[in-house]
């Protein structure tokens, strides 16, 4: 559950950002495939942590990104759901490459 | 409606804290691991049976995070002056600031390598730097061969992976193929060991890595 530590580093990160006298509405964050964050329970611990905060209420976005895999044979890269997806050229061995993404992207605010 | 970019690293303030500390273990000289492990891998006896075998060799330290009791703590003491025992309540994995806090009780004049042995989990300890130099992950024979492609966060990051518990090769079947195959794709860089603390076997190897560690790290020392 380490979506709850996550929820909480963000919520500080969102309180940065937010520009002073806004309210803000949606928050949009992406997570690589190795983060194993699950967007359900993101979504909850944003929730609870949010809680009591003047950011109760906005909506959380978690944006999870595919593989980006690239082929031991042929170099090339592609990108897939999958870790194991085999590369176009028919190669089984992919390497990953990123994915360890945990980014904070973007915040939807309503003027003052 | 307003659209703000940010694009900022979620985890920075952790980040940052692990920064200070990796900056205070270097200017100390300190090689400093961290070992993630799923429960009942074999971790803290692999710490102590390295701790029996490093001393007189190398000063260590140990941080060892579980969500409740001292239990690992004590099973420690017996072999190394500094031994701190965080817990985290329901915390799954050791943040910076737990290790900053920890630092901040040792004597790092003292020391030549930390270990910290974080919770017992594969997932959540892996995305969070904590200042250290290398991490090592720890996968057991008895856990099963399949376990490394099914945790492939752990097998990116880790300088170093640990198969334990090899003395029950003889009772459980473990495909080396399979395990290594799945670290290959996901790490090709990644050194793989077979290690017995119970046994001995490949408790050598694993030592001189610690040492060599050492060594890097005091010559990168400012």
């Amino acid at each position: 559950m380490h979506e709850f530590s996550i929820a909480t580093a963000l919520l500080e990160l969102v309180k940065q950002h937010a520009p002073a006298g806004t309210t803000v509405r949606k928050v949009v964050m992406e997570a690589g495939p190795l983060q194993s964050v699950d967007p359900q329970a993101m979504e909850w611990a944003w929730q609870a942590v949010s809680e009591g905060t003047m950011y109760a209420g906005a909506e959380l976005e978690v944006r999870v990104l595919p593989w980006r895999l690239r082929c031991r044979d042929c170099g090339r890269e592609h990108v897939a759901d999958d870790m194991l997806s085999p590369c176009p050229c028919g190669c089984q061995v992919c390497h990953p490459t990123g994915g360890d993404e945990l980014r904070l992207v973007s915040l939807t605010v309503d003027e003052p | 409606m307003q659209q703000v970019q940010v694009i900022e690293n979620v985890l920075k303030m952790n980040d940052e804290i692990a920064a200070m500390n990796r900056r205070a273990l270097r200017e100390a000289g300190i090689a400093a691991v961290n070992i993630i492990g799923a429960p009942g891998c074999g971790k803290t006896l692999l710490l102590e049976e390295t701790l029996k075998r490093l001393a007189g060799v190398l000063r260590c330290g140990v941080i060892v995070g579980d969500l409740a009791t001292q239990r690992d703590a004590d099973r420690m003491a017996p072999y190394c002056r500094q031994v701190i025992q965080i817990n985290t309540g329901k915390g799954c994995h050791l943040e910076a600031n737990h290790v900053h806090q920890a630092l901040a009780r040792m004597d790092l004049r003292d020391m030549d390598v930390l270990f910290i042995e974080n919770v017992g989990n594969l997932i959540c300890p892996v995305g969070f730097d904590l200042g250290q130099d290398a991490k090592v992950g720890i996968f057991s024979v008895s856990g099963g061969d399949d376990k490394a492609g099914k945790h492939p966060f752990i097998i990116r990051e880790a300088d170093l992976l640990l198969v334990t518990k090899t003395d029950l090769l003889p009772y459980i079947p473990f495909d080396w193929n399979l395990f290594s195959e799945d670290v290959q794709r996901l790490n090709p860089q990644a050194q793989i060991m077979r290690v017995s603390a119970k046994s001995g076997e490949g408790m050598d190897a694993w030592i001189e890595w610690v040492v060599q560690r050492r060594q890097t790290g005091a010559a990168r020392r400012p």
